[in-house]
């Protein structure tokens, strides 16, 4: 039979696939079959949508002669539906939980959109919580997030481009952008970095980010994540750009700067003083999270006569009983530390608590009493673990939790001054270091005073007229009033 | 290519510039001990240096310590040699630990050697990178090393005691870079003098112990002791330093007998030309409240209030006036005005600085001016 050709191509395509159904009936004369995945498509509307039509003129005494050129122009059912020809796409869109209708006497198959994952509903942030502000986040599915986007930016000039990628899981990825807004040499290096992946699967969007950033062995992230669509849409509205992947709760935002990601969307939701006053304590925290161990070890191995007096015999005759050198005992302690954090992160919920307070005691008080640390490093430690995570992108939190111990190693062993030697490296590197073109250390290198507004602090909204030109291509004006 | 050649020639430079480093230095904090004040007496044969160095004992200090309680929680080792190097090698050798000289605040001189002269220390002292300039000099009536078996009643070591000597402001307070500036510019200077004496303490269940007290200024001329002053003399030269925080006047007037504590001291040395000859006019500000009136002084009484005011004055004025005078008839130069007249005039001041020291005596002119203002008269009864 010539015509059930793509009819079998399709089966055969789809054999040992044992959740697939075919639905056989009788519409006058035709035969027709409809082929879906149960789990994957929304049943009540299929049968609604496609059964109740077709069984509805199944009933009449005299089928319509236009019966077939309507069911394949689409203009039969109330449902978006298209005709096919390759048994390729058909069997690709029936597993993608597309509906096929299969009629005797048209070649190919009709298709029918009705995918229906399995979505949990939309929730909290959880990951990125503000206290005042928008609550919700995003979730796995790419169309429930669109709908949180578009629900922020209404307007035409709100961009998608969609690309497909991943052999086995077809992931629908969405460069989201606004026209007239992000530099279009940025959007365009980001296209086609995209265009060019050719991998198996993308589970996770951060699967893409490491393909599209300039300097992928950096320890600094390039690229912002955020499951917040608030943020997002800012995010937007200052030129950058945005890659969601379906599957993911994450977006990912392009380009970024170091202070962009030392922000937080609490900071444009509180009151200007507060929001600044936070944002210098999360400068001090990101200092404290680099320095303090190092700081600590250095001066006390090799600069004693800067700490005052009082403080360094308290110190002193914390240490006097420990057997290691102070450098060791810090290593010990951010190493315990590290696992630590690590375990409570990765252990089933149940446990958890047992870990936190197996850890707490060990750390804080059993170490000490035994003589193994001293309390004042355990402050030390237990102030830099805290300050890590004051950091409000956790990439970023991660990459000055990796530098500490290079900058440890340098503080145990040439005191101050490798210290400052670490200082000096690192400030250098993220000095030359951009994420896509655009310099990690602006607005202070290069120094873009008008933008200094909001990074060390957040000036009131009124004061912020135009976007950063960090980002931003043609309207730089952002408001009148 | 370019780049790592860059990278290349940067990590060179930078290995290079980590090799020149003195900073392999690393010692352990609890390697170290740290010396916390340093006693220096004249020892018993001729030339010879005793040299004591008190330290904290950490490990006595510790909540989780060895140490029992009734030990001391601070240490005093003391050795003889010719010069102060010689004794600190001697200390060091019996020492399990490394001696530190970041933390030393109080450096103490007996007053026999002070006499003789504090060069050889002080020298010593500027040559040694750690020891801080901002530590505090002091003499002792008698030995040095006495001073050390005070009884620490209210602080953990007798260094502490010292230390907070100087940083209350009661009395005098000399930092170390005041005696060395002073050195060089061939000037006097005045520090605090301390006696220690037996006395029968309750805190310490009514035993006897050693008690230290501030008893006056020692006046040095060259790295030189050569006078002492009175407690009050010594707190003026403190004020007119502006180094003092407070200080309790009792005057009597023809009708009254009050007394006042001056707080927010202050000073202002000038010096203008008279006949070109230098004239140096001293005043002393202060803030005055009434602690005490007798008979019962009424707010509205100004004119008393002035009356105390000026005894007050004409006292402090006194005071310092003696304080100075008694430099100069050492030829010491206690308040370092030859500073101020190099600041000022500097082409008289590199005439007059050969002969300073014979012109601080014979030619010297001063004027002091005290102007004490009582702010509270304090609260009374209305009968």
């Amino acid at each position: 039979m010539e015509k059930d050709n793509i009819y079998e191509q399709v089966k055969a395509r789809l054999l040992g696939v044992a959740d697939m159904i075919y639905q056989p009936f009788q519409v006058g004369p035709f035969h027709c079959e409809l082929i879906y995945i149960q789990s994957i498509v929304d049943t009540p509307t299929m049968r609604e949508a496609i059964v109740k039509p077709l069984l509805e003129e199944a009933s009449r005494n005299e089928i319509d002669p236009l019966f077939i050129t309507r069911v394949v122009t689409g203009s039969f059912f109330t449902l978006h539906s298209h005709h096919s020809d390759s048994a390729e796409a058909i069997v690709d869109d029936i597993v993608s939980g597309n509906a096929a209708l299969y009629i005797e006497g048209i070649s190919g198959m009709i298709h029918f959109a009705l995918q229906n994952y399995q979505r949990r509903s939309v929730t909290e942030s959880t990951n990125e919580v503000v206290v005042v502000g928008p609550q919700e986040a995003f979730i796995e599915d790419i169309h429930v997030n669109m709908s949180l986007l578009r629900h922020k930016i209404k307007h035409p000039d709100l961009k998608m481009v969609k690309f497909t990628i991943g052999k086995y899981t077809k992931t629908e990825v969405f460069v989201v952008y606004i026209q007239g807004l992000c530099k279009p040499d940025i959007l365009e290096n980001v296209l086609t970095s995209l265009g060019e992946i050719d991998m198996d699967s993308s589970l996770g969007v951060s699967y893409l980010s490491e393909f599209l950033e300039d300097h992928p062995l950096s320890p600094f992230p390039q690229y912002q994540y955020t499951e917040r669509p608030d943020t997002v849409a800012a995010a937007l509205l200052e030129g950058r750009i945005g890659v969601m992947q379906d599957g993911t709760p994450f977006s990912l935002l392009i380009p970024v700067t170091f202070f962009s990601l030392m922000q937080s969307s609490e900071d444009y939701y509180q009151r200007f003083h507060s929001a600044s006053f936070i944002r210098i304590i999360r400068l001090l925290f990101a200092f404290i999270a680099f320095f303090l161990p190092s700081f600590y070890v250095a001066v006390t191995t090799f600069h004693p006569e800067i700490i005052p007096t009082n403080l360094l015999i308290t110190i002193a005759s914390a240490r006097e009983n420990i057997p290691f050198p102070a450098l060791i005992e810090a290593l010990i302690m951010e190493v315990t530390f590290e696992g630590l954090r690590e375990a409570g992160i990765r252990i089933p919920k149940p446990l958890g608590q047992t870990v936190s307070i197996i850890g707490g005691i060990v750390i804080g008080q059993a170490a000490v009493q035994a003589g193994i640390v001293s309390a004042p490093l355990v402050i030390v430690v237990s102030i830099t673990g805290i300050a890590a995570f004051i950091i409000p992108h956790f990439e970023l939190g991660l990459a000055f939790r990796l530098l500490r111990f290079p900058v440890l190693f340098m503080g145990g062993t040439l005191g101050l001054f490798g210290i400052v030697i670490s200082i000096y490296l690192i400030y250098w590197y993220m000095v030359g270091l951009r994420s896509f073109g655009v310099p990690y250390m602006q607005p202070f290198a290069p120094l873009v005073l008008r933008d200094i507004k909001d990074t060390i602090v957040r000036v009131p909204w009124f004061l912020m007229k135009k976007r950063p030109a960090a980002y931003v291509d043609a309207d730089k004006k952002r408001q009148k009033t | 290519m370019k780049t790592l050649m860059n990278t290349s020639k940067m990590s060179v430079v930078l290995i290079c510039a980590l090799l020149c480093t003195g900073c392999w230095s690393k010692v352990e904090i609890n390697e170290r001990t740290f010396i916390t004040a340093m006693y220096v007496d004249k020892g018993k044969k001729p030339g010879e240096i005793d040299l004591s160095l008190s330290m904290p004992l950490p490990n006595r200090l510790s909540p989780q310590g060895t140490g029992g309680p009734g030990k001391n929680p601070y240490a005093l080792v003391s050795a003889t040699g010719s010069t102060i190097g010689d004794a600190m090698e001697k200390i060091q050798t019996d020492l399990t630990r490394k001696i530190s000289w970041g933390h030393t605040r109080v450096v103490v001189f007996g007053e026999a050697y002070a006499r003789e002269g504090i060069q050889d220390t002080m020298e010593w002292i500027s040559r040694e990178p750690l020891f801080h300039l901002s530590s505090y000099i002091m003499v002792v009536k008698g030995r040095a090393r006495d001073v050390a078996d005070l009884t620490p009643v209210f602080e953990e070591t007798p260094s502490d005691v010292l230390r907070e000597f100087a940083t209350q402001e009661n009395m005098l307070k000399t930092q170390m870079v005041s005696v060395l500036s002073a050195d060089k510019m061939n000037q006097g200077f005045a520090a605090p003098l301390l006696e220690t004496r037996g006395a029968t303490m309750t805190s310490e269940n009514d035993t006897r112990k050693r008690w230290a007290s501030q008893v006056g200024g020692a006046l040095f001329k060259q790295m030189k002791m050569v006078d002492s002053i009175s407690p009050d003399e010594t707190r003026t030269i403190a004020w007119a330093n502006r180094k003092l925080d407070t200080l309790a006047v009792s005057v009597e007037t023809e009708d009254e007998k009050a007394s006042l504590t001056v707080y927010n001291t202050s000073s202002k040395i000038k010096v203008r030309l008279v006949n070109g000859h230098p004239f140096f006019d001293i005043t002393l500000r202060g803030q005055a409240e009434l602690n005490s009136v007798i008979p019962i002084l009424k707010v509205k009484d100004t004119v008393s209030v002035k009356q105390i005011e000026q005894k007050a004055n004409e006292k402090v004025s006194a005071s310092l006036t003696q304080a100075i005078r008694a430099g100069q008839h050492k030829k010491a130069d206690i308040l370092m005005l030859g500073y101020r007249l190099e600041w000022a005039y500097p082409r008289i001041w590199e005439q007059l600085r050969p002969v300073w020291n014979d012109y601080v005596k014979n030619e010297l002119k001063f004027q002091v001016h005290a102007h004490i203002n009582i702010q509270f008269v304090g609260s009374e009864s209305s009968f």
